[in-house]
């Protein structure tokens, strides 16, 4: 069964929308500046992928017919944001039959505003009674702290009805989240996916904690050069935040209603590296048994392919590991392939990461055009691939390309994508 | 035909299958008083706790165990029961096509490891107030870098399948008691697709941390059901138990709050419809038993028994082991398969419902 792309959807720090981000990302400009969430003076990483300005929603997208409003926390306003934008290039603000409708989002949950602790600490402290602690959070707040809040809360809004899925796979949940629509739509579960991912990273807790890890960026001098993937100075990932969509849909139902047709998704492979939380094996093995099964489910050569939209978060370990998982996957075909990084302009939005990339690819193939990877200037021996340094390409008769998403956890998500 | 080939559970009647399995045919509870906090305050004194659960001698790797919350514990001790320590070697498989796929848990970290973070954070001019540069200063040396990675959804998992080296696709479904039975139905599809040759399909949670519990009872949860602990775990290969049908859906009519879900979910129209498609791909009208989603609340559990299908006997393991969140489904399922295997039913569909809305159900019988 074929599975095409009918709408496409994204909130960036460079874009309210998926053409203007695209617009941004082939310009070469970058939305890492310095962190204005909240007061990182004393932090080792001071800077971020913000969105400044988050968009208006209204009508039903706002929640306000039923008083929920206040559910709309700022990743599931992302999300909301990309959906409303790839159902009104889908042409389909209102579903034909509901129940066979599906909703996968990437997202995660558990994570802790450091305000959220404090004001636990601030109860439970000077009057020290799990009680006073427990009863210090209004009632509705444990909602958002579940990874499955932002898909439950989109199925409501959107009206679908058909089967929800959370996927909750650190870096990779967006790319998994399609994979799983993807599934969805060819075991007949549906006719009709929305799936993508969301994110909002840029707070104090997840900044402190990625920190620790010492997983980030400490370019402060310098913000817009900090995310640098495959050169030799890369020294960590920057955070962002942000939320992509697409609008899936069997070839055949797409036709029935004369949908537009924005590309395709070919196919999906997802692994595991069983190696370490953090890291990726130096030797690629991961990536390569993830972009192999999607290559095998795709049912396409590997000389097919023209151009891979890499994790390339800029850790030293990822970059290297990507190259030659890459290597080993394409073998000397690997060197007639472009492989950028949208992580050089935007950063890393972790769980929605593998949906805003998607959007990117897709329209990748369609413009025949691919954005450039930003700040690589002094290229690493050991990441030995065409980068796409500094400046956009043409790239006419590109028909078919890989999204890579890897995660801590070990996992690992390829998309294969395609042209119309 | 794809069935359940292994199992594992670790549930608060026990730590084992065998164990377990004999307990619950015994008809034993395993609510017992909850002294892992003072419950004075709260609506529940008991809790379903794993008993004899000892982690840093039970599990094969003790350095790994600090990384682990609770749920990753259980779950690494579920899953080394039913396919450890190396599966690939166990089942003749090759590790690149033994995939795991997951019902994550709620994954709330706890007031220990909060307060932690807060002991550090704390400004030593004023204990109230909190310093960032405090946490970044002298005390961060003391913080393991690696404790906020302890609650990651998909953590449990990548416990399991870094111990059992499963390196196949892997898929962590997030924070729904329904989940671990959606993640079965896709593990039958991912062999159905020829994705793998078998997969580890895992359900762990511990609903017995202070707020978490707090937060259930939020959900209205906690008046009906003990909160507990446990973890279930099964390998979907060709062979075993048949998993006869599936189903998941949702029940959630639109704009439904979900901070109210879990208690007006008492519809029973779609759960009817959802138990009904699992029915209908099994080929069966009828089984021997309903491992069903029974609360001890009246007025939901009449819906419940209302969208079973036709049943000898219905029985709860919420009811004997507390809320098991997103444990529930797989427990379930092992448990289900196990009292297959050993005769003591036919037939059997299990049925679980998460707090935002999702239901499933699965249908269970003898290899055919």
């Amino acid at each position: 069964m074929n599975v095409v792309v009918t709408g496409l959807g994204a909130v960036t720090p460079v874009g309210q929308d998926a053409p203007s981000t695209f617009a941004a990302l082939l310009a070469g400009r970058s939305g890492v500046r310095g962190i204005e969430h909240f007061d990182a003076s004393g932090f080792d990483t001071r800077f971020a992928a913000q969105i400044r300005e988050l968009p208006l929603l209204e009508g039903k997208w706002a929640a306000t017919d039923w008083d929920a409003a206040e559910l709309l926390d700022r990743k599931t306003r992302l999300l909301l944001t990309s959906t409303r934008e790839a159902l009104e290039t889908a042409g389909l603000m209102s579903f034909p039959d509901p129940d066979r409708v599906a909703v996968c989002v990437g997202s995660e949950g558990g994570r802790k505003l450091l305000e959220e602790v404090a004001v636990r600490a601030r109860e439970y402290n000077p009057d020290p009674t799990l009680e006073r602690a427990a009863y210090a959070l209004p009632r509705g707040e444990w909602a958002k702290t579940r990874s499955g809040h932002p898909a439950r809360i989109l199925a409501t809004i959107a009206g679908a009805r058909g089967p929800v899925r959370s996927v909750c796979t650190a870096c990779t949940s967006a790319g998994g989240a399609i994979a799983e629509a993807l599934y969805l739509l060819r075991a007949g579960h549906a006719d009709i996916a929305l799936a993508g991912g969301t994110d909002t990273l840029v707070e104090a807790f997840m900044v402190s904690g990625f920190s620790l890890l010492g997983a980030l960026s400490t370019r402060n001098d310098d913000p817009v050069g900090a995310s640098r993937p495959f050169d030799k100075e890369r020294d960590g990932f920057v955070l962002g935040e942000g939320s992509g969509m697409l609008i899936l849909e069997t070839e055949e139902h797409a036709r029935r209603r004369g949908a537009p047709i924005l590309g395709r998704l070919l196919g999906a492979g997802l692994s595991n590296n069983a190696y370490r939380i953090t890291d990726s094996p130096p030797d690629g093995t991961g990536p390569l048994v993830s972009m192999n099964a999607a290559i095998a489910d795709a049912g396409i050569r590997p000389e097919e392919v023209g151009y891979i939209n890499a994790h390339g978060t800029s850790t030293l370990m990822n970059d290297l590991s990507e190259t030659r998982g890459i290597r080993r996957a394409f073998g000397a075909h690997a060197d007639e392939l472009l492989v950028t990084s949208t992580k050089s302009m935007i950063g890393h939005l972790v769980a929605a990461c593998g949906a805003v990339e998607a959007v990117v690819t897709l329209l990748s193939l369609r413009e025949q055009m691919v954005h450039p990877t930003l700040n690589l200037q002094t290229p690493d021996p050991e990441c030995d691939l065409d980068y796409v340094a500094g400046v956009a390409r043409p790239v006419p008769g590109l028909s078919v390309a890989l999204s890579n998403s890897f995660g801590f956890g070990g996992c690992n998500a390829t998309l294969v994508l395609g042209a119309p | 035909m794809i069935g359940i080939v292994s199992t594992g559970i670790a549930c608060p009647l026990a730590l084992g299958v065998a164990p377990t399995v004999e307990r619950w045919l015994a008809g034993d509870s395993g609510l017992v008083d909850n002294d892992r906090w003072p419950t004075d305050w709260f609506v529940r004194g008991d809790a379903g706790l794993v008993p004899d659960f000892k982690p840093r001698k039970q599990l094969p790797d003790r350095k790994a165990v600090k990384l682990m919350s609770r749920e990753s514990q259980l779950a690494v001790w579920a899953a080394v029961e039913a396919a450890g320590p190396k599966a690939g070697a166990r089942f003749g498989i090759d590790p690149a096509r033994f995939g795991g796929f997951a019902a994550a848990g709620y994954e709330v970290s706890s007031l220990d490891e909060s307060e932690e973070m807060l002991a550090l954070a704390r400004d030593p001019a004023d204990p109230r107030a909190l310093s960032l540069k405090e946490l970044f200063g002298p005390a961060r040396d003391a913080y393991s870098p690696l404790a906020p990675l302890k609650i990651l959804p998909n953590m449990a998992l990548f416990h399991a399948a870094s111990t059992l080296d499963l390196r196949g696709p892997h898929l962590s479904l997030g924070s729904s008691a329904a989940a671990g039975l959606a993640a079965l139905g896709e593990a039958v599809e991912a062999l159905q697709h020829d994705e793998a040759d078998a997969v580890l399909v895992l359900g762990s949670d511990a609903q017995t941390e202070v707020f978490r519990a707090h937060q259930a009872t939020e959900a209205g949860v906690i008046e009906h059901l003990a909160p507990a602990e446990g973890a279930g775990a099964v390998v979907v290969a060709e062979g075993g138990v048949a998993i006869l049908g599936w189903s998941v859906g949702q029940e959630l009519p639109p704009h439904e709050d979900p901070r109210e879900a879990s208690g007006r979910i008492v519809h029973g129209e779609a759960r009817a419809r959802i138990y009904a498609e699992a029915m209908k791909q099994a080929g069966l009208t009828s089984v021997d038993l309903a491992l069903a989603d029974l609360w001890g609340w009246p007025e939901r559990d009449e819906h419940e028994r209302r969208a079973l299908p036709h049943v000898d006997r219905a029985a709860s393991t919420r009811i004997r082991m507390g809320w098991l969140g997103a444990a529930g489904g797989i427990i379930d399922v092992a448990l289900a398969s196990e009292l297959i295997r050993g005769g003591h039913a036919d037939t059997v569909i299990v049925t679980a419902s998460g707090i935002a809305g999702d239901v499933g159900a699965v249908v269970l019988g003898p290899a055919r």
